[in-house]
């Protein structure tokens, strides 16, 4: 955050002219947002969103947010509807956050859109400084330009999140960017080399694990998820009555998920979503991870390899995972991944009590995957 | 109201904008402004409103495409000196 945060009664009276409203309207357009809101929320969404919108955002709206006092979803839709009309609109997903041991609740916010007439009043930072009013913790998670400024003059900007990727054929992936079937064919060796190493590297690692789906987490994930590698690290709490929301109940994306055993007990799971990308290119995108402390960062390097030989297995041409977490990011690295940086992966944290909560500050401290955001996979290849 | 000059528009748009010092000029384009966002354009409204009492509604606010445009403004409500 690189200046001071605006006052909300100096920005409430500026944002107010701007839309033509006074003061004390705005604030009395502010609430949460009902069913009768949901044409309006989606008709806004609709024409902010246009080609992108490639799924029933209805379905969506009504599993990810909270709309009154029923629905699966985990935190309320927030609105500003002025005389029946919408003007503006931003979501919330209350996460639990285990911090050094200690359980927060802290909404994740996200989807803020404003009515495009409306555009240019400052509207959306409004949004957010009447959430800072009302939460001392929360965080944003970005993935586009709009979310850029936002995040860094309003929010402690963490280290942006980071795509790792692993191209698991060569030629394939690199001949479409070559545009030359003979150049592309030049790169076959390194396919076969990149085999042979993934070959050498896992004999024999997995030999202990077993590896089943799972369509349905059960109490044996709160078992895991409290036995945690790193439990010290700030991580969302991954209960099964979470996960089983996140990764099987959202209508957007179907997740494959895949349990990691040792004899009956879960010691580890992955979460991966398979994607077809218009150019033809199969992408798995992997969004989520856990292994139990015992298995240490090597057994989270064999999960993460077992993803990558699943992954070879689908015919994808290569893997991608987004993340925030220094242990993974080694991990990756060594298993060959390459590392892109995005601008717009930003993560931000908003804390009133920097003295109270300090670690929630730390870049080293987290634990992120994309199942912490609601990109769901609707991205570009790298 | 005491009129600003035209080197202190820019010295104030570049805090506005949290650009850095002497990188905005007249000329310069909205497009080419990294931190004329919503955060930017809010920051903006605040010093028109607090320095000159210019109050912008949201059409006047997206009709500023560029540092000309603020000039100009500021010219029509008599708020620059020559």
């Amino acid at each position: 955050m690189s200046q001071a945060l605006p006052k909300l009664g100096t920005t409430t009276r500026l944002v107010a002219r701007a839309a033509g409203l006074t003061p004390e309207r705005l604030v009395a357009a502010f609430r949460e947002a009902t069913l009768d809101d949901l044409p309006q929320i989606c008709d806004l969404r609709r024409r902010v969103l246009g080609k992108l919108l490639t799924w029933d955002d209805s379905a969506y709206l009504k599993w990810r947010y909270r709309f009154g006092a029923t629905g699966p979803g985990r935190g309320p839709c927030f609105v500003v509807v002025d005389e029946g009309k919408l003007l503006g609109m931003v979501g919330s997903e209350q996460l639990t956050l285990w911090c050094d041991g200690e359980r927060l609740d802290v909404p994740s916010l996200m989807d803020i859109m404003i009515e495009p007439s409306l555009d240019g009043t400052g509207l959306g930072v409004w949004l957010n400084l009447m959430l800072f009013d009302r939460f001392p913790l929360a965080i944003e998670i970005g993935a586009n330009p709009n979310s850029l400024g936002l995040i860094t003059r309003l929010y402690h900007r963490l280290p942006n999140r980071k795509q790792y990727v692993a191209p698991l054929h060569w030629r394939r992936v690199l001949g479409r960017r070559m545009k030359s079937r003979v150049l592309a064919a030049t790169t076959l060796p390194l396919d076969v080399l990149y085999k042979g190493w993934r070959a050498l590297r896992l004999r024999g690692l997995l030999k202990q694990w077993t590896h089943r789906p799972i369509e349905r987490f059960d109490a044996s994930a709160d078992e895991l998820f409290l036995n945690r590698l790193a439990p010290r690290e700030i991580a969302v709490e991954r209960s099964s009555e979470y996960l089983n929301w996140r990764l099987f109940g959202n209508p957007r994306v179907r997740y494959i998920v895949m349990g990691v055993y040792e004899g009956e007990r879960l010691i580890g799971y992955w979460a991966a979503h398979l994607r077809k990308l218009p150019n033809g290119v199969r992408s798995v995108d992997l969004v989520d991870w856990l292994i139990e402390e015992a298995a240490g960062i090597a057994g989270l390097g064999r999960l993460l390899e077992h993803a990558v030989r699943w992954a070879e297995s689908e015919q994808a041409d290569y893997v991608s995972i987004t993340v925030l977490h220094q242990i993974s990011e080694r991990i990756l690295g060594k298993l060959g991944f390459l590392r892109r940086s995005h601008e717009y992966n930003t993560v931000g944290v908003h804390c009133t009590d920097k003295e109270r909560w300090p670690l929630m500050l730390q870049a080293g401290r987290w634990y992120l995957t994309e199942c912490n955001t609601d990109t769901d996979g609707i991205a570009v290849a790298p | 109201m005491a009129k600003t000059t035209p080197s202190d528009v820019l010295k104030m748009l570049a805090d506005a904008f949290e650009a850095p010092p002497g990188s905005i000029g007249p000329d310069t384009q909205r497009d080419e402004i990294a931190g004329w966002d919503s955060m930017g354009a809010l920051a903006l409204m605040a010093e028109l409103d607090e320095r000159f009492g210019i109050t912008l509604t949201a059409d006047e606010s997206k009709k500023l495409r560029s540092v000309a445009d603020v000039l100009a403004l500021l010219k029509r409500n008599d708020a620059l000196a020559e």
